[in-house]
C-alpha cells in the first residue's frame, strides 16, 4: 500500500509539472527600451519601455519595473512607431470584383493569397494591418476581413475576420446610379422581409425544438451577411466616386439602419460641408489632388484634398496606391499630407488610430498602449522623413522583419550586376 | 511756360514707362541650389524681361523694385522632363507609314490641356514632346514650357533629336488577326523586332547610298536622316530590354549616328559600353512592375538602382514619366531614386542641368545662372522631402502659385 | 389697198409704244421701293424712310426725297429692308453629294455642278433671307475639291455662278483624321498635304502633263485660288496658320471655333474667318469668343454649315453679337458684307449700294429680332419668296 502511494506522488508531481509547464513556457514577457515612443495615445515618451506579455502591451512608461525573467530588447537609440493600419487595400487577392453585381455572401477569407506582394510590401514599409476587402466595381461586393501583414495561413493572421460588407453606388461603368441604388435598395428589403420571416419561423421553431437556420439554405446564403449588416455585426464600407454619391450613401445607411465608413474618390471634395456636418468616416482617396478645368473660364484649378479636409476640421484615414510611384506606400502618403499643413502628429493619426476606430479594430491597434496588441515598427529616426529606414517590425510581440536580414532588399540595393 | 511742364510731364511719363519696362525683380533668396551641384546661400537673384541677369551676394536694391522675399525658402532651377508622356496633343501616332521622320507636333498641342497644369503645379516647367511610339521613325521632338497661351509662346526649341524606336511597340497592331483586314493600312512590316531593324537598315543604307548626292535631290525625309549620318542631329532610341539596346548599340557601330538612349530599363547590363561611347541614359520609370512590357521574362531584372549605377559610373541621365504614370509625379521618381541611393545634388542635377544639356537647351534651362531662362521653384523646406510644399513656380520671370 | 397702207404704220406705233412700255418698265424691270427701314450694310448706314431705286436687277439709285421716274411703287413702310445674306459656307441642296472620299485628295472636283435650284432646302434658305451661298465640299477630305459660289434661285434653267472657282477647300478638321487610312494625326495631314504640293510644284516644274491646268492645288499653288481650310480648335488652327505661313499664302478659316486664342497670329497671316454657327453648349462663351475676335480687328463672318444647321442660326449668330455689345449695323454686316468681302464678291453683293445687285430682304421689324417675320425675298431685283402679308 504504501509503494502505491509513493507512485502515486510520482505521477502528480509529474502531472502538475506537465500542466504548468506551458503556463512557465509561456512567460514570455519581453521589455523594449527605446529613444522614443510615439504611442498616438499620449504623445511621444522619451527614452521609454515597452512591457509586452503573451503579445499585448502590459505598460508604456519611463522607467518601469522590469521583472528578471523578462527579455530585454534594446533599441535606445532608436524611434518606435505604432505598426500602421492601412483603411482600404483591394489587393492581396486575384481579381477585385466578381463579375456578378450583387454577392454580398463572399467573403475575401477565400481568396485572399497570404504570398502576395502586397502583404510583404506593406510589411516593409511598417504597415502591420491590412483592410481587405473586394474592389470597387460590385455593388454589393463581398466581407471583407482585417488581416495582420505576416502569416502563411489565413486563420493565422485574422485582425477581424468579418470587418464589413463593401457596397459601391457606382458600380461598373455599363450601369446606371439608379439602376445600382434600386437593387441596392431591393437588396435590403428582401434582407428585411427575409428577417420577418425567419423571426416568425425562429418563433414556431422554438416551439418544435429543432435547430434554428437548418430551413432555407440558399436564402441564408443570400441573405445572412447583410442581415449582419443591418443588425449592426459591421458596418459597410462604401466607394462613392463623386459628391452626391456621399450623401445618397447617407441617405441610404440612415434609411436601413446600418453605419457606414465612406471610401472617397476625388471628387468628392465637393461634399467637404456635409461629411463635415454629418461627422462621417471617411478614407481618402490615394491621389489626394484633384484638378478641375472650368469648361466656361477654361481655368484649371488644382485642389489639394487633404489640405481642404483639414481645414475643415474632418478626419480621414490614409490609403495608398501601390501602383503609382508618388502613392506607392502609405508611409509616402502620410509624408505627402505632412505638405498639406497636417502635422507629423496628426498624419500619424491618419495612418494609425483613426483607420483602427474605423475599422472597429482599435482595442487590437492603432496605438501604443496598455491592452493592445504589440504591433510596431522600430524606425532608426523620426517618421516620415525620407531618410528614415524601417529597421525591425513586431507583430504580436515577435519579431516578423528585419531589415538588415531582407534578401530582396539586399539584391535591390547592393547586388552587382550579373551580365 | 505751360509747354515747357507738358514737354517735361511727358518726359516723365516716358521715363516712367521706360523704368517700368525694364521691371526688375529681385529675389532674396535663403538657399539657392543651382542645378549644378552647387549651393549658394542668402544671395539675390535678379529677373529681368524673364532672364536672369544677376545671382550673388552684393547687389543694390533700387528704392522702387519689385523685391520678392524667399529667405527662409529653397530655390531650385524648374525641373525638366527629358522625355514626358503627356496627354496634350489628341493624336501622337502618323500610322500611314512607319518611317515619318518629319513629324512634329508642336503645332497640335493644346496649352490648355490639364497635363500641363499638372506639369507646372509639380514643378515641371519644360518638357520633351515627341511623336509616339508605334512608328520606327515617329518623328523629331519639341522642347516647351508648361505655361503659355500658344505652343509658340511656349516653344524653346523645335526638332530637337530624331526618334527611333525599337523593340515590339513599332510592330504592335500591324498583324492581319488583330483586327484589321488583308488590305487594311496597318497589315505592313514590320510586326516584330525582325522587321522594325529591317526597316532601320534599309532607310540608313538607302542613305549611305545616296552620300554622293547634293542635298538638293534628296527628299525632306532624306534630308534628315544624311543629318543623322552625319552626327549632326542625335537619334532618340527608345529601347527597353538588353536585345534592344545591344541592338542600338550594333546598329551605332554599323552607321555611326550619336545617340540618347530613353527607357533603358536594362540599362544596367550595358553600363560599360555606354560610358565608353558617351551615351546619356533617360530612364524611368524607377518604380516598375515586374514582367511588364516585351521582356524576356528569364531576363528580365528590373534593377532598381539605376539611376545609382549611372551615377556612380559618370553616365549622364535625366528621368521621364511613364505613360501609366503622371507628370506631377516626376518628382517623385527622383525621390525613390533618392531613397535608393541616388546622392540628392546628383538627382537635382539630373531633374534639371544634365535633362538640359541631353536635350542641348543648357543655354537657356538647367540652372540658375545668369543668362539663363528664370524658371525657378520655391520650396519651403528640402525639395527632396515629400514633406516639402512647393510655394512658389517662377516661369519665364512670371510668378505663379502652384497651389490656386 | 388703202387699209394696207394704214395699218402698217399703225402697227409700227403701237409697237413701238409697246415697246417702249415693256422697255421703260411695267413688272419688275424698273420699280421703286419705299417707305421702310433700310440697313444698307454699306456706306449709307441706316436710312429711314429711303426710296430704292431697281433697274434690271441693280440697284440704280438709293437716295432720300428726290425725284424719281414714273414707274411702280411697292410700298413697304413701316418695314424693315436689309441686304440679302451672304452664307459663305454651305452645302445646301448637295449635303450627300459633296463629299467624295474615296481618296484623299480630291483637288479637281468643282461644286457648281451639284447645285440643285429645286431642293427644298433652297426654298427655305431662300425663305430664311440667304440669296448668295458659298458652295463648298465638306470637311472629310483633307483637299475636298472647288468651291463655287452662287446666287440662290429656283429656277433650274437660271442658274447664275458669280464665281465658278472661288477658293480651293482644305480640311485640319478632326473628321479628316481617320483610324483606318492616313492621315492618322493631324501633324500627318499637315505633312502629307505638304508633301502633296511639293510633287505637284515640282511636276510643274517638270512640265509634266498630267498634273491638269483644273488641279485645285495646281491653280492653288500658281496663285489663282484661295485656300478655305477648315481648323476648329487651336490645334488644328494653328497647324493651318502655320501651314499657311510656309506657303506664303493668305487665306480663309472656316469653322475657328477657338480662333480668339490665336489672333496676332491671325493678323500676321491675313487671315479671315467664317465662324460656324452657334455652339449648343455654352453659348455665351461662344458669343463672347467671337466678338473679341471681332473687336480686334479680324475680318469675321458667320456661316450656316446648312443643312447641318438651320438657316435662321445666321440671324441669331448675329443677336448674339449684338448682345455682345457690337451695333445693330456691325452685327448684321457679319452675315451679309463682310462674308461676300471674304469671298471676294463684294463688288456685286453684300450691300444695298448703288451698283450692287438688288438682293434683299423685306421683314416685318427689326432684323435682328428673330420674331420678325420675313415677308419677302428678291433676287436680281424680282421677288422669289413673298409671305403672307
Amino acid at each position: 500500500m504504501r509503494r502505491r502511494f509513493g507512485y502515486h506522488k510520482l505521477w502528480t508531481f509529474c502531472l502538475m509539472i506537465l500542466l504548468f509547464f506551458p503556463f512557465v513556457c509561456q512567460a514570455q514577457a519581453i521589455a523594449v527600451k527605446a529613444k522614443k515612443i510615439y504611442t498616438v495615445s499620449s504623445g511621444v515618451i522619451e527614452n521609454a519601455v515597452i512591457l509586452i506579455q503573451d503579445g499585448k502591451i502590459q505598460e508604456v512608461s519611463t522607467g518601469p519595473e522590469i521583472p528578471w525573467n523578462v527579455d530585454v530588447i534594446d533599441y535606445s537609440q532608436k524611434v518606435i512607431v505604432p505598426g500602421m493600419v492601412e483603411a482600404h487595400v483591394a489587393r492581396g487577392y486575384d481579381v477585385a470584383n466578381e463579375t456578378n453585381p450583387l454577392t454580398p455572401f463572399v467573403t475575401v477569407l477565400d481568396n485572399i493569397d497570404t504570398s502576395h506582394d502586397a502583404f510583404t510590401s506593406a510589411l516593409k514599409d511598417g504597415v502591420t494591418a491590412l483592410h481587405i476587402i473586394p474592389g470597387n466595381s460590385t455593388i454589393l461586393g463581398g466581407k471583407g476581413a482585417v488581416v495582420k501583414t505576416v502569416g502563411l495561413v489565413v486563420e493565422d493572421m485574422l485582425l477581424i475576420p468579418e470587418s464589413g460588407m463593401k457596397v459601391s453606388v457606382v458600380g461598373t461603368p455599363a450601369q446606371t446610379r439608379m439602376g445600382v441604388l434600386a437593387q441596392l435598395r431591393r437588396y435590403f428589403n428582401e434582407t428585411k422581409e427575409y428577417m420577418e420571416r425567419r423571426k416568425k419561423e425562429a418563433e414556431k421553431e422554438e416551439k418544435m425544438v429543432s435547430t434554428p437556420g437548418s430551413f432555407r439554405s440558399p436564402e441564408r446564403v443570400k441573405y445572412d451577411s447583410v442581415v449582419d449588416l443591418l443588425e449592426g455585426r459591421y458596418k459597410a464600407y462604401v466607394y462613392c466616386k463623386g459628391p452626391s454619391d456621399v450623401v445618397r450613401a447617407y441617405n441610404l445607411s440612415e434609411k436601413y439602419g446600418y453605419s457606414s465608413v465612406y471610401l472617397l474618390g476625388p471628387e468628392c471634395y465637393k461634399a467637404a460641408d456635409f461629411i463635415a456636418e454629418k461627422k462621417l468616416d471617411i478614407i481618402l482617396d490615394a491621389e489626394l489632388a484633384y484638378y478641375e478645368r472650368d469648361p466656361l473660364t477654361e481655368e484649371v484649378k488644382k485642389i489639394d484634398v487633404a489640405r481642404m479636409f483639414h481645414q475643415k476640421g474632418i478626419e480621414f484615414a490614409l490609403i495608398s496606391e501601390p501602383n503609382r510611384v508618388h502613392t506607392r506606400s502609405l508611409s509616402y502618403q502620410a509624408m505627402r499630407v505632412l505638405s498639406s499643413g497636417l502635422s507629423p502628429d496628426e498624419a500619424l493619426e491618419a495612418v494609425t488610430i483613426i483607420p483602427a476606430r474605423m475599422l472597429g479594430a482599435d482595442d487590437l491597434v492603432g496605438s501604443i498602449e496598455k491592452g493592445k496588441l504589440a504591433s510596431f515598427a522600430v524606425l532608426d529616426d523620426d517618421p516620415f522623413k525620407l531618410s528614415t529606414k524601417v529597421e525591425f517590425v513586431y507583430i504580436d510581440g515577435k519579431l516578423v522583419y528585419e531589415r538588415a536580414k531582407d534578401e530582396e532588399l539586399k539584391k535591390l540595393l547592393e547586388e552587382k550586376i550579373i551580365k | 511756360m505751360f509747354r515747357k511742364s507738358l514737354f517735361f510731364s511727358l518726359f516723365l511719363c516716358l521715363f516712367g514707362i521706360f523704368c517700368h519696362a525694364q521691371n526688375p525683380v529681385v529675389i532674396k533668396a535663403g538657399t539657392v541650389l543651382i542645378g549644378n551641384g552647387n549651393v549658394l546661400r542668402n544671395v539675390f537673384i535678379v529677373v529681368e524681361d524673364g532672364k536672369i541677369v544677376f545671382v550673388g551676394k552684393g547687389y543694390v536694391v533700387k528704392p522702387d523694385a519689385h523685391v520678392l522675399d524667399f529667405a527662409d525658402k529653397v530655390i531650385t532651377p524648374g525641373f525638366i522632363a527629358a522625355n514626358a508622356h503627356m496627354d496634350v496633343v489628341k493624336q501622337t501616332n502618323e500610322e500611314g507609314k512607319e518611317v515619318t521622320p518629319q513629324m512634329n507636333l508642336l503645332y497640335s498641342v493644346d496649352p490648355r490641356a490639364k497635363d500641363f497644369d499638372k506639369a507646372w503645379r509639380s514643378g515641371v516647367t519644360s518638357v520633351y514632346l515627341a511623336p509616339g511610339n508605334l512608328n520606327v521613325f515617329p518623328g523629331t521632338g519639341t522642347v516647351l514650357k508648361t505655361k503659355g497661351r500658344t505652343p509658340q509662346d511656349m516653344l524653346v526649341r523645335n526638332h530637337v533629336h530624331l526618334k527611333m524606336v525599337l523593340g515590339r511597340e513599332p510592330g504592335q497592331g500591324n498583324s492581319y488577326p488583330s483586327g484589321f483586314g488583308p488590305l487594311d493600312l496597318r497589315n505592313r512590316r514590320p510586326q516584330n523586332r525582325m522587321g522594325v531593324v529591317f526597316i532601320i537598315r534599309y532607310t540608313l543604307t538607302d542613305l549611305q547610298n545616296k552620300s554622293g548626292l547634293p542635298d538638293a535631290q534628296l527628299t525632306p525625309d532624306e534630308l534628315l536622316f544624311r543629318q543623322v549620318l552625319q552626327g549632326k542631329t542625335p537619334l532618340r532610341i527608345s529601347a527597353r530590354s538588353y536585345m534592344d539596346i545591344k541592338t542600338a548599340f550594333r546598329l551605332m557601330e554599323e552607321f555611326g549616328y550619336r545617340w540618347i538612349l530613353v527607357g533603358g530599363v536594362d540599362a544596367y547590363r550595358h553600363l560599360d559600353e555606354l560610358k565608353a561611347n558617351d551615351i546619356p541614359v533617360i530612364y524611368g520609370p524607377v518604380y516598375q512592375k515586374k514582367g511588364r512590357g516585351d521582356f524576356n521574362r528569364e531576363n528580365d531584372r528590373y534593377m532598381a538602382r539605376t539611376p545609382v549605377l549611372l551615377a556612380e559610373r559618370g553616365i549622364r541621365f535625366s528621368f521621364q514619366n511613364n505613360a501609366e504614370s503622371p507628370i506631377s509625379a516626376l518628382k517623385d521618381e527622383a525621390i525613390h531614386a533618392v531613397e535608393l541611393g541616388l546622392a540628392k545634388e546628383k538627382a537635382l542635377k539630373a531633374l534639371t542641368l544634365d535633362a538640359a544639356q541631353i536635350l542641348g537647351v543648357a543655354d537657356r534651362l538647367g540652372s540658375v545662372a545668369k543668362g539663363k531662362d528664370a524658371d525657378l521653384l520655391v520650396f519651403d523646406g528640402d525639395p527632396f522631402e515629400p514633406s516639402s510644399s512647393l510655394l512658389s513656380v517662377v516661369i519665364d520671370g512670371k510668378l505663379f502659385d502652384p497651389n490656386k | 389697198m388703202r387699209r394696207h397702207k394704214l395699218s402698217v404704220p399703225l402697227m409700227s406705233i403701237l409697237l413701238i409704244i409697246v415697246g417702249i412700255c415693256l422697255f421703260a418698265g411695267g413688272t419688275e424691270e424698273a420699280y421703286l421701293i419705299k417707305g421702310a427701314k433700310v440697313y444698307t450694310s454699306g456706306i449709307q448706314g441706316v436710312l429711314t424712310d429711303a426710296t430704292l431705286f431697281i433697274e434690271n436687277g441693280r440697284f440704280k439709285k438709293i437716295a432720300q426725297g428726290e425725284e424719281w421716274p414714273s414707274v411702280p411703287v411697292k410700298n413697304y413702310s413701316g418695314k424693315t429692308i436689309i441686304p440679302g445674306m451672304v452664307d459663305a459656307h454651305s452645302y445646301v441642296s448637295g449635303y450627300y453629294h459633296l463629299l467624295e472620299n474615296t481618296e484623299v485628295f480630291t483637288s479637281d472636283l468643282i461644286t457648281a455642278v451639284v447645285f440643285d435650284a429645286l431642293d427644298p432646302e433652297v426654298k427655305l434658305a431662300l425663305e430664311s433671307g440667304i440669296t448668295t451661298v458659298n458652295l463648298v465640299p465638306r470637311n472629310e477630305n483633307l483637299v475636298g475639291g472647288i468651291s463655287s459660289i452662287l446666287k440662290l434661285t429656283r429656277d433650274f434653267n437660271n442658274i447664275s455662278v458669280l464665281k465658278k472657282r472661288s477658293f480651293l477647300k482644305i480640311s485640319f478638321n478632326g473628321e479628316v483624321i481617320r483610324p483606318d487610312r492616313a492621315p492618322t494625326s493631324l501633324m500627318g495631314a499637315e505633312n502629307l498635304l505638304n508633301q502633296e504640293m511639293e510633287t505637284i510644284k515640282s511636276g510643274l516644274e517638270q512640265n509634266r502633263e498630267d498634273i491638269f491646268p483644273q488641279n485645285g492645288l495646281r491653280s492653288m499653288l500658281e496663285g489663282n485660288l484661295p485656300p478655305m481650310i477648315a481648323a476648329s480648335s487651336l490645334a488644328e488652327i494653328n497647324t493651318a496658320l502655320q501651314w499657311l505661313k510656309k506657303w506664303l499664302m493668305d487665306g480663309v478659316i472656316v469653322g475657328g471655333e477657338e480662333a480668339h486664342l490665336l489672333i496676332p497670329y491671325l493678323k500676321q497671316n491675313n487671315v479671315s474667318v467664317l465662324m460656324s454657327p452657334i455652339l449648343p453648349f455654352y453659348p455665351e462663351k461662344w458669343a463672347k469668343n467671337a466678338a473679341h475676335l471681332i473687336k480686334q480687328g479680324i475680318p469675321a463672318a458667320f456661316v450656316s454649315y446648312m443643312p447641318e444647321a438651320d438657316p435662321l442660326s445666321l440671324r441669331l449668330s448675329a443677336l448674339m453679337l449684338y448682345h455682345q455689345g457690337l451695333t445693330q449695323q456691325e452685327a448684321l454686316k457679319t452675315i451679309t458684307l463682310i462674308p461676300a468681302q471674304i469671298l471676294g464678291v463684294a463688288d456685286s453683293v453684300g450691300s444695298i449700294e448703288e451698283g450692287k445687285h438688288a438682293d434683299f430682304v423685306v421683314l416685318e421689324g427689326e432684323p435682328l429680332d428673330l420674331g420678325s417675320r420675313i415677308i419677302a425675298v428678291y433676287v436680281n431685283g424680282r421677288a422669289v419668296f413673298q409671305g403672307k402679308k
